[in-house]
């Protein structure tokens, strides 16, 4: 084994010298300077961000019904973390001011698009002990800088940008309770637990006078990592923003699956392996003897959306001590009644009603025991999916996700390349 | 162009080595090993080999764990995870669990996060507190790849053992400022 790595890296090293000779043969070639590889860095995100938005479920979805929406590209920045950034305005020629910005970040080679919505800025709810974050004056400064340069229209005001508190038009609810933050998405931006400073002063105007007490939040805003664009488009009833939410997922999986391209996650090596990611005994108990696993583990990373496989509603959502928190829809699924839950997600969902297949309904996290199954080198970070036929989730019959997922995997785990999807 | 093939042959053999130089962070444990350690209770000299820690109750009957001094867990049904029990003492938190509520536990974790309980493995007595050195002499490989846990927010690092043939872990986590032993863990994941 030993011999093929050196084989190996000979090979590479000759490649490479063969390289740096072939660079001493040519002409002097212009050298990059670090302007010109920020420039270029720049353009390669830009032009990323102006294909996605051209892209066909953009301009199907949003620009051709409305006719004469706008997104214009208009400014670029790193970001404190050295993250490629723009800010995108949504507009109609009628609005005279910016309906949305799309924040549109390159983490790492993937692009994150969040949305601030104009007069729902509130909704992003606070948050906590954060550095580097934006405050809400500070995102509604961006709508009035930005209506000042499309519209040559100063006259904003921060409550008509920022919103009502409390405000539930948007038919979602975002709250704290003890630290944990429940939401059921889709702003494109997760809260994380809110923090409200406060300093109690002497009025130095007024010795005798109460103290007052001067607040502020701190915010967090943590990226959806879905790929998605939600917009909130006007004009509504009463002209003012229109309580309608369309979600366009740039990036959806297929019908009948959870993720885009999913694959099994394995427990480890020494251990059940790939076969231990999916439903069967592969696993073994203190003991030795077997234990079922009545799920399948799909790999994710920390964050990302986790998509619901078929249409449905929502039987139940919940936390556990060992499955976190996680989510069961019941959908009919060629005239079966099946139950799929999704678990070890990052928050508590708090969606009812109804889901369609490949709406997000949860985001990747490592809630139960999956964070400490990670931490003991068990396995990797995944979602666990679980089928039961039934109606009633406690009697209904354990079925192999597999079975309905639609990407296929062969004897070894692998995705057979037929199905992927 | 010419450039793009020197990234390109550096990328490949930096993965090459990435790839030729991985190896696992954890020793395996032996069934034989596994079944010499027992669980102390420091303040009352009382004791319980894992093993039958991990395999209560027995018929039904919690009452072995008497021989532990911990007395018996408390339980609570939940939709999705069936019967859940817990022993919560100080420095000690044990967690069994009945998917199916057919009366078949499995041992979800025990944690040991003080001094009143201990671990004895193969003769040596180890507890919170304790010099992770102390491994070296009960698992020379699983200590030689002791390494940070994989966390963006804890600081600890781990001695990590796998029981063989299992999914079973057995950790021992210290905070390497001071090579003291900061937490003792069994764990399998029950889902």
């Amino acid at each position: 084994m030993k011999n093929i790595y050196t084989l190996i890296i000979t090979g590479f090293l000759l490649v490479f010298l063969v390289g740096c000779q072939e660079d001493r043969d040519q002409a002097p070639s212009t050298s990059i300077t670090p302007e010109l590889a920020q420039q270029s860095e720049k353009d390669a995100f830009l032009e990323k961000i102006n294909g996605l938005l051209s892209s066909s479920d953009v301009q199907d979805q949003i620009a051709e019904p409305l006719g004469d929406v706008h997104f214009e590209n208009l400014s670029y920045f790193k970001s404190s973390f050295d993250e490629n950034v723009t800010f995108i305005p949504v507009y109609t020629e009628a609005s005279e001011h910016t309906e949305a910005i799309i924040v549109a970040t390159e983490v790492s080679d993937r692009i994150k698009i969040g949305i601030l919505v104009r007069g729902h800025l509130r909704r992003l709810t606070p948050s906590p002990n954060a550095e580097n974050t934006p405050s809400l004056t500070m995102l509604a400064q961006l709508f009035v800088v930005l209506d000042d340069r499309i519209f040559d229209n100063a006259n904003n005001n921060f409550s008509d940008i920022i919103g009502a508190a409390n405000d539930n038009s948007l038919g979602m609810s975002r709250s704290f309770e003890d630290g944990q933050v429940e939401s059921n998405l889709p702003l494109g931006f997760e809260p994380v637990s809110g923090d409200i400073m406060c300093t109690y002063t002497t009025n130095p105007n007024d010795p005798d006078g109460e103290d007052y007490e001067q607040c502020w939040a701190q915010y967090h805003w943590e990226w959806v990592p879905s790929d998605q664009v939600i917009v909130d488009w006007g004009p509504g009833t009463g002209g003012g923003p229109s309580p309608f939410i369309q979600v366009i997922n740039l990036k959806s999986p297929c019908k009948g699956n959870p993720i885009k391209d999913p694959e099994i996650a394995p427990q480890a090596e020494d251990r059940s392996g790939i076969a231990g990611g999916r439903f069967g005994n592969a696993r073994k108990n203190e003991d030795g003897s077997d234990k079922p696993h009545n799920g399948l583990d799909i790999k994710t990373k920390f964050g990302d959306s986790v998509y619901s496989m078929y249409a449905g509603s929502i039987y139940g959502n919940g936390t556990s001590k060992t499955l976190g928190h996680y989510s069961i829809i019941q959908s009919n699924i060629n005239g079966k009644t099946v139950l799929i839950l999704y678990a070890h997600l990052k928050y508590k969902p708090v969606t009812s009603g109804t889901i369609r297949a490949g709406e997000i309904l949860g985001i990747s996290g490592d809630s139960g025991n999956l964070a400490r199954a990670i931490l003991e080198e068990s396995t990797i970070q995944h979602i666990h999916i679980e089928t039961r036929e039934g109606t009633n989730w406690k009697t209904a019959t354990r079925k192999n996700t597999e079975a309905y997922a639609t990407t296929k995997f062969d004897s070894h785990g692998k995705v057979i390349q037929s199905t992927k999807c | 162009m010419l450039d793009m093939k020197k990234i390109l042959s550096l990328l490949l053999l930096f993965t090459t080595i990435s790839i030729g130089t991985a190896q696992n962070s954890w020793g395996t444990l032996s069934r034989e090993d596994y079944n010499t350690i027992q669980v102390i209770n420091t303040q009352y000299s009382q004791s319980m080999r894992l093993t039958d820690i991990a395999n209560q109750p027995v018929n039904g009957n919690w009452s072995q764990l008497g021989s532990l001094g911990v007395g018996l867990p408390s339980c609570s049904k939940e939709l999705v995870d069936g019967n859940n029990c817990f022993i919560k003492k100080t420095g000690l938190e044990i967690y069994y669990n009945d998917g199916d509520d057919l009366g078949k536990f499995n041992m979800g974790y025990l944690t040991i996060t003080n001094a009143n309980f201990a671990f004895k493995i193969k003769g040596q007595l180890i507890k919170v507190g304790d010099d992770i050195a102390k491994l070296a002499t009960v698992h020379q490989d699983a200590y030689r790849k002791r390494k940070k846990l994989r966390s963006q927010t804890l600081t600890d690092h781990q001695v990590l053992l796998h029981l063989e043939g299992t999914d079973v872990s057995i950790s021992f986590r210290y905070d390497p400022r001071t090579n003291r032993i900061t937490r003792i863990g069994f764990f399998q994941s029950l889902v």
